[in-house]
């Protein structure tokens, strides 16, 4: 008990109070001074570039800065780096195995920054997903759905995966399907909806609008009108000309093709005689030609 | 495929142009009405209140004009018009309408592409769409409305469709002779000087016009006008010069020169700025 309480009286009076204390400052200071410097770079890189290079640039100082006050806490703190290096090698190989997933993660993210598909207020896909992009992050990147949800996908997903970048261009095309019966004049459907088009004013007058036959279709001849937009104004295109050719087509009494099918049984089918019995008229049921039709029907089978 | 023309009214009666713009006293609990060309816009002076309905026609080359201010109590706009409301301590009743240019490029065509001869100039006149900006006063003046007296349709301008810019498309055909174009209350006439000092001819199949560098003036016979623009193409054939010649345009019929009604959106830029060809002629 004596020794245990001559060593905290020497920690006290000695100079290792002194040194874990002004290692604590340093780590204090050092916090600050990150979370400090990459607020004030993001706002500066915001202000010359984009949200993805403020985003850069703001978790770049603060690694640095921390990595930095780490080393200068430490050699306060007394530890020696050289031997904290020398550990690290050894723990590096165990850790290396233990965190392959996170390794990988970290270099695609790395790769993903590099190569760009993709900046941050981006909207893309990736397989079902399409939203907006809120953080590339070390290991992950961050979409918000249009029914705002967060999605997380892991770095090396989205390496290994197809991302289609919706916005990555200002303007963007708009094709909707058009399925007409045989009987339908094409061109004047085709005049129709391209004068639509050309009337909406968000629908871009270059590239001009197109109608294209895209072929026979088993009950209907296929059609698509192709358009385009700005990306801002794509989707209140979508909706508004979608339902202004459906109200064009009613208007003109051109009918969409519904599926339909023609059963063929061999051989000309004759004509189905249909009998009209109103109520009151009817015939009384005639119990000998149930009983017929009924033995009929058992020959058969 | 075939290509649907757009609307240009060039065989309608050309009726005189009335100046809409300057400055109007509006009570407080009264409500003006300014019909110009297919947009009516009603604005009401309420207390600490500026409220504004609005509809358009369905006519982009509508050439009425009418104003009433104030309005009788019992006329208002319908239900089914469009509302913007703003805020705002002051009580003072003036309000200030102006006509402003696009707040992007127009695009516009000549009725059918033609070729400018070797070393040879032509002067181009385009009418383009027109915006409105209401001012409440008195200074400091707050902006209460800026938007298009009509809607004109978006246009993509560019090599491909990677490279561009959006611009507005202009309903109506760019004249080599300035009496073929029809007045129009809502649209500004502008004149282009186009030269070609290159070797072989230059095909104009339509032309984007930088608006927001434009000054918008208005003659002694209240038609609205823009400073002159002059395209010049470079000899070498891939490069054009676009030049802004600042200051009211050259109107011999008029008895007045024309003053100066807005300034331009964008600082105008002194001197030639190059451009490709292809931005500008598509």
């Amino acid at each position: 008990v004596d020794q245990l309480w001559s060593q905290i009286v020497d920690f006290f009076t000695g100079p290792g109070l002194q040194h874990a204390l002004s290692g604590a400052v340093v780590l204090i200071v050092g916090l600050l001074l990150a979370r400090w410097g990459s607020r004030l770079t993001g706002r500066l890189a915001a202000r010359r570039g984009s949200a993805q290079y403020s985003l850069i640039m703001r978790r770049l100082t603060y690694y640095v800065v921390l990595g930095v006050t780490l080393v200068v806490a430490l050699a306060e703190f007394g530890l020696e780096l050289s031997i904290l290096l020398g550990a690290a090698g050894i723990l590096t190989v165990a850790f290396g195995f233990a965190s392959q997933t996170s390794a990988s993660n970290l270099i695609s993210g790395l790769f993903l920054l590099g190569e760009q598909p993709f900046v941050v207020g981006d909207v893309i896909r990736v397989g079902q997903t399409t939203g907006s992009v809120l953080s590339i992050d070390a290991l992950s990147v961050k979409l918000r759905t249009f029914d705002n949800l967060l999605v997380r996908i892991p770095n090396e997903t989205l390496l290994k995966s197809e991302i289609t970048n919706v916005s990555h261009f200002p303007i963007r095309r708009l094709d909707i399907a058009l399925r007409l019966p045989y009987h339908e004049d094409v061109d004047r459907v085709r005049s129709l909806v391209i004068q639509l088009a050309q009337r909406h004013p968000l629908c871009l007058d270059e590239p001009r609008p197109q109608v294209f036959f895209q072929g026979f279709g088993e009950s209907a001849l296929d059609l698509q009108l192709s358009v385009w937009a700005a990306r801002e104004t794509w989707f209140e295109l979508k909706n508004a000309l979608q339902e202004q050719v459906k109200t064009a087509l009613t208007e003109h009494a051109i009918e969409p093709a519904f599926p339909h099918r023609t059963l063929y049984a061999g051989s000309p089918t004759r004509p189905l005689t249909v009998r009209v019995v109103t109520r009151g008229e009817a015939d009384p049921p005639d119990e000998n030609r149930e009983r017929e039709d009924e033995a009929r029907t058992r020959g058969r089978s | 495929m075939r290509h649907i023309a757009p609307v240009d009214a060039t065989l309608q009666p050309t009726p005189e142009p009335t100046p809409w713009w300057g400055e109007y006293a509006l009570e407080a609990g009264s409500t003006g009405l300014w019909q110009i060309g297919p947009l009516r816009l009603w604005i009401t002076n309420r207390r600490h209140e500026w409220r504004l309905y609005f509809e358009r026609g369905p006519d982009a080359l509508d050439p009425s004009v009418a104003i009433v201010c104030p309005l009788a109590e019992d006329d208002g706009p319908p239900e089914t018009a469009e509302r913007t409301r703003m805020a705002t301590q002051r009580t003072g009743g003036t309000l200030s309408l102006e006509p402003a240019l696009a707040d992007r490029a127009v695009v516009s065509r000549p009725e059918s592409p033609f070729q400018l001869l070797p070393n040879d100039a032509v002067d181009l006149f385009v009418s383009t769409p027109l915006w409105l900006r209401v001012w409440a006063g008195p200074e400091p003046r707050h902006l209460l409305w800026d938007q298009p007296l009509f809607r004109p349709s978006d246009t993509w301008v560019g090599p491909d469709t990677t490279r561009g810019a959006l611009a507005y498309a202009s309903r109506t055909f760019m004249r080599l002779d300035a009496s073929n174009l029809p007045y129009y209350a809502a649209r500004a006439v502008t004149r282009i000087r186009l030269e070609n000092r290159a070797a072989g001819p230059l095909l104009l199949e339509r032309l984007s016009l930088p608006v927001r560098e434009l000054a918008l003036y208005a003659d002694a016979r209240g038609r609205l006008l823009t400073e002159t623009m002059t395209l010049t193409r470079e000899p070498g054939g891939d490069l054009a010069a676009v030049r802004v010649e600042h200051g009211a345009p050259d109107r011999r019929d008029a008895d007045e020169g024309p003053r100066l009604v807005a300034e331009p959106r964008d600082t105008p830029r002194r001197g030639g700025i190059l451009h490709a060809l292809s931005s500008l002629l598509g």
